[in-house]
């Protein structure tokens, strides 16, 4: 298998689009790791320093100049927070996917492998969640919450299993019935063992993909959430909420309709970049892992 | 019969799988697949199993070693009931109340010595042990589960006919033979277990090196090898070779049936073979079962089966091994029809519809096997008309 992962690795880096998001991914990192030097705190805000530091008092937006490379917008720096932004957007993107992937597996897993009502219950659960749209259920259960970043990665949590869970499920059940299934169990190996030896290394490729690519989905989530303003509070670092910010200024000034478009255009980059990161990544390693496309 | 001790008696073992329908996944019908099956597998020997697809055979090697959980039936293993741990724990205590508390209620206890071999231990603890009360006979088959579950796995191992769905793709050869050893915490220490995996892939025919190889870097043969040496780990005493020769082309099978005799000599093995290939049977056995529809039509030492087979329906199964004879005219039996759903079989003898010689009684009364000749079994009600 080392021989295995090698070659996907060849084929991952021949892909030019799977090699562009690879290195916008390595840019967006590379930017959240470095952020406090590419965007110093300012003495008024060190000890938060997610909070984007008020730099003028006057509540229209200042086009981009040399001490605010991106523009003010809501008497707060934009660079400053695209660039602090990028931490959030990792932050939610990561811990969301990680737990929500976690709750698919397991409740996935138990499901396929026990079957019979178990199974039964589960996806009926399953099919609840899915029942209601995703964005509405977020929405609703944030504002029930309280606002806040944690309270939107858990309403995007409560909501963001259940793919993953049909997903892990299905390859469960073809794979489960292979021999080296039943000679685990005629050795002895119990149930978990079974489970996370010889059903998952064999089903999660599907999973990982799907994580990659719904990593970035879920940055636009938490944005939509942060533009309505039930996600990060006023002044956080977050791309979502600097939108919010420009929400007024989106129609610009009279006769001048693209007067502030520097408060849409760096945020809206930043998003689409990072969305698209993350999407060509996981495309990419979708090409490499379907196997009516190997060679 | 010989001096040799049963080491595995299968008694009235029943598999029936539900089949589903409609929105409540509602039972509508039981396929058959194991309908009352007896026999004894004698230590040291290999009883070959053999009868066409979906006849059940896989289904009773599955079950004995508690991958099904049998319908109905109990297994004994060196004379002790593993059926309780096989089954699931809810259905413990029915099943120990139907097959030991009842018959012992009724039975009279100076009669202990008139029921069989099998169920007189248990009637000794029964009345003497535990004095008749029933609520700590049932305890005592819920005590040590998991330790008896983990002694059955040890002791009975399986060796499967696909050798490329066998095997883990994704874990090493060596951890796949090792895993056993973790699981039943035989080794100490990770080069204790590296040498018992070297060990064994050894006596597989194997090299050291292999350990570290995985699965898809080997031939079908090879593969096989791995299987074998993962069932041998454990120092089993019964293998179920499940059609393990089934899968290899001619050559490399007469390499693995060989290697499967020495294994047997070195490891004191007991094997139930399981085939459709009476060549197979032939050359592995020392008795052979039949099958037919879940049942077992006929069970012999090999040479009596192969020289004077005595059910119509062996008789049909031997009129079909080719002889590698150009001038040797032979008369083949073709049966009629085709083997009947086992979701319905036929009432009587199962095997009345094809049978070339069945009369009015075969379609009404099923016939029980019965000894005809020394340890020749067979369950016809004109066992020898045909031959």
């Amino acid at each position: 298998m080392d021989r295995e992962y090698k070659r996907m690795l060849k084929k991952f880096f021949r892909n030019p689009s799977g090699l562009f998001g690879f290195a916008l991914l390595v840019f967006f990192v590379l930017v959240a790791l470095f952020a406090p030097f590419i965007a110093p705190p300012q003495p008024s805000n060190k000890h938060e320093p997610y909070m984007m530091p008020i730099v003028t008092w006057s509540s229209e937006p200042q086009p981009p100049s040399k001490e605010h490379p991106f523009g003010v917008c809501g008497r707060r720096d934009i660079f400053y927070g695209v660039v602090w932004g990028t931490r959030t957007a990792f932050r939610i993107g990561l811990t969301v996917t990680a737990i929500s992937t976690l709750i698919g597996l397991f409740i996935g897993s138990i499901s396929a492998y026990y079957g019979g009502w178990i199974d039964e219950i589960l996806m009926r659960i399953t099919d609840i969640f899915l029942a209601v749209p995703f964005l509405i259920a977020a929405i609703v259960l944030t504002t029930l919450l309280g606002t806040g970043l944690d309270k939107v990665m858990i309403a995007m949590i409560t909501f963001g299993w259940m793919g993953t869970a049909r997903l892990i499920r299905g390859n469960i059940l073809q794979a489960k019935e292979e021999q080296y299934v039943l000679a685990a169990k005629a050795i002895g190996v119990s149930m978990p063992g079974i489970i996370v030896k010889h059903l998952l290394p064999n089903t999660i490729f599907p999973v990982v993909i799907q994580a990659s690519m719904r990593m970035g989905s879920l940055v636009i989530t938490a944005a939509i959430l942060s533009f309505l303003g039930l996600g990060a509070p006023q002044g956080y670092s977050d791309w979502g909420a600097i939108l919010n910010y420009s929400r007024d200024w989106i129609l610009g000034a009279q006769g001048e309709a693209l007067k502030y478009w520097y408060t849409i255009v760096f945020p809206g980059t930043a998003m689409v970049l990072f969305v698209l990161a993350w999407n060509l990544v996981g495309d990419t390693l979708r090409d490499i892992f379907d196997p009516r496309l190997r060679i | 019969m010989t001096t040799k001790q049963p080491i595995l008696q299968v008694r009235n073992l029943v598999k029936h799988f539900p089949i589903r329908a409609g929105v409540l996944k509602r039972i509508v019908a039981w396929v058959k697949a194991v309908d009352g099956v007896d026999f004894d597998i004698y230590e040291g020997e290999t009883l070959g199993l053999v009868g066409e697809s979906g006849c059940g055979k896989t289904t009773v090697g599955m079950t004995i070693l508690g991958l099904y959980a049998p319908t109905d039936g109990s297994v004994y293993f060196e004379g002790e009931d593993i059926t309780p741990y096989i089954i699931p724990r809810w259905r413990v205590r029915k099943y120990i109340l139907k097959t030991y508390v009842k018959p012992f209620m009724k039975l009279k206890k100076d009669k202990i010595d008139e029921l069989p071999n099998h169920m007189k231990r248990y009637a000794e603890i029964f009345f003497n042990d535990v004095k008749s009360n029933a609520k700590e006979f049932i305890r005592m088959f819920m005590d040590n589960r998991k330790d008896k579950q983990k002694s059955i796995r040890r002791n009975l191992q399986i060796v499967f006919q696909d050798p490329f769905s066998s095997l883990n793709p994704r874990m090493r050869v060596g951890n796949i033979i090792g895993e056993a050893l973790d699981v039943h915490k035989l080794v100490k220490n990770r080069e204790e277990r590296n040498r018992k995996v070297v060990e064994i892939l050894k006596k597989v025919g194997m090299f050291d090196e292999h350990a570290n190889r995985y699965p898809h870097e080997f031939s079908g043969g090879q593969r096989q090898r791995i299987g074998i040496a993962r069932a041998l780990v454990l120092n089993p005493k019964l293998v179920v070779a499940d059609e393990a020769v089934s899968a290899l082309d001619v050559s490399i099978r007469s390499q693995i049936l060989n290697l499967m005799e020495d294994l047997q000599k070195d490891f004191g093995l007991t094997y139930l073979f399981i085939s459709h290939d009476l060549s197979v049977i032939k050359h592995i056995s020392d008795r052979v079962a039949v099958m037919y529809l879940g049942k077992i039509v006929e069970i012999a030492p090999k040479k009596n089966l192969f020289d004077r087979p005595l059910h119509p329906y062996t008789v049909a199964l031997m009129s079909a091994i080719p002889i590698p004879d150009p001038d040797y005219k032979k008369k083949r039996i073709i049966l009629k029809g085709d083997v009947p759903s086992p979701i319905n079989p036929p009432s009587g003898c199962r095997f009345h519809p094809r049978c070339p010689i069945a009369r009015e009684i075969c379609s009404k009364e099923e016939p029980p096997l019965q000894e005809h000749g020394a340890n020749h079994l067979v369950a016809c009600h004109f066992p020898g008309e045909m031959s």
